[in-house]
C-alpha cells in the first residue's frame, strides 16, 4: 500500500515536472508576479500613461497590470487600440508584446491569447527565449 | 444511445464534431488567425512544419539580433528567413499561402503589413530563382544572403534600431 502511494506520488511529481518543462519550452523564461514586484517599483497601471511611457516606465506598471489584467477577453486589436502598437515579439505577430525595463534587458509584457485569440493572461517574458531550444 | 450516461446531451456533444473539428489540434495552439486556420485545416502536416520553421527562423535571426522586435531589422529577418526556409523545406507555393494568410491579422496597421509583405516577396522571388537554377542553399548561406540584402537596402525596415544588432 505504502509502495503504491510512493509510486503514485513519484508519478504525480513526474507529470508536474513534464508539464512545467513543456510550458518552459513553449513560453521561454517567465517571471512570477512576485519576481516582477521585486524587480521593478510598483506603480498603478494607467492605460493613457502606459501608451506614452518608455520601456523603463512601463516596467513600473507591470505588476499591477498582470494582477488586474483589465484586457482579459479582449482581442489583440483591442489591445493595440488601447496601448498602441507593440515593439516586442512573442511567437507570432498577433501576440501583443511590449518591451519593459532597461535597454540592456530583454523583458517584455506578453498578452497570452487563448484558443479564440482573446487575451487570457499577461506575463513578463524574456524576449527571444522560446525558440532558442531548437538550436541547442 | 440511451445506454450512455450523457444521452440527454447527445445533440451538443455531437455538434462539436462538425466542420470546426478538423483543425481542433491546431486550434489549441493560439496565435493563428482565421485565414491561417483555414489553410491549416486543408493541410495540417505542412502547416505544423511551416510554423516550426517560423520558430527556427526566429532562432536564426537571434544570431544577428539581441532581441526579436517589431518593425525593425530583426522583424525583416524573421520574415525573410521564414519565407526562404519554408520555400526550401516545403515548397514556394505553400510558403506563399502561409505568408499571405499570416498577414490577415485584423487590426494590423497597413505600414506594418506592407513591410512584412514586401520582405516576404523578396525572399519568395529569390526562392523562385533558386528553383529555376536548381540551387539549394544552406541556412548559413540564407543568413549571408539576408545580410547582403540589408546592406543593399533591398528590405523594407520601418524602424532603425542599430543598438539591437549583435
Amino acid at each position: 500500500m505504502t509502495r503504491s502511494i510512493k509510486l503514485l506520488l513519484v508519478g504525480v511529481i513526474c507529470m508536474i515536472a513534464a508539464f512545467a518543462s513543456a510550458q518552459k519550452i513553449l513560453r521561454g523564461n517567465i517571471l512570477s508576479s512576485s519576481e516582477v514586484e521585486k524587480k521593478w517599483a510598483h506603480r498603478a497601471f494607467d492605460e493613457a500613461k502606459f501608451k506614452k511611457a518608455n520601456a523603463a516606465d512601463r516596467a513600473k506598471m507591470a505588476a499591477d497590470l498582470i494582477k488586474r489584467n483589465p484586457y482579459k477577453g479582449k482581442t489583440s486589436a483591442d489591445v493595440r487600440n488601447s496601448l498602441g502598437s507593440w515593439d516586442g515579439f512573442y511567437h507570432f505577430d498577433i501576440f501583443p508584446a511590449y518591451l519593459i525595463g532597461a535597454e540592456e534587458e530583454s523583458w517584455q509584457l506578453v498578452f497570452i491569447l487563448d484558443r479564440h485569440n482573446k487575451v487570457d493572461q499577461i506575463v513578463v517574458h524574456e524576449n527571444g527565449t522560446p525558440a532558442n531550444w531548437l538550436n541547442r | 444511445m440511451a445506454t450512455f450516461t450523457c444521452h440527454n446531451r447527445c445533440e451538443p456533444l455531437c455538434e462539436a464534431w462538425t466542420e470546426e473539428q478538423p483543425y481542433t489540434l491546431l486550434d489549441l495552439y493560439p496565435g493563428l488567425n482565421d485565414e491561417e486556420k483555414k489553410l491549416c485545416n486543408a493541410d495540417k502536416t505542412k502547416c505544423v512544419q511551416a510554423y516550426l520553421l517560423s520558430w527556427e527562423a526566429e532562432a536564426l535571426c537571434h544570431k544577428l539580433y539581441k532581441k526579436s522586435l517589431t518593425d525593425d531589422e530583426s522583424d525583416a529577418c524573421r520574415h525573410y528567413i521564414w519565407a526562404r526556409v519554408m520555400s526550401a523545406d516545403i515548397n514556394s507555393e505553400f510558403a506563399e499561402k502561409v505568408l499571405t494568410a499570416h498577414e490577415a491579422e485584423p487590426g494590423e496597421p497597413k505600414d506594418q503589413r506592407d513591410m512584412d509583405l514586401a520582405n516576404n516577396r523578396l525572399a519568395l522571388s529569390r526562392s523562385a530563382t533558386d528553383k529555376v537554377k536548381k540551387i539549394s542553399k544552406s541556412r548559413d548561406e540564407i543568413i549571408e544572403e539576408f545580410k547582403k540584402s540589408l546592406k543593399d537596402k533591398e528590405l523594407v525596415i520601418l524602424k532603425d534600431k542599430p543598438s539591437n544588432r549583435r
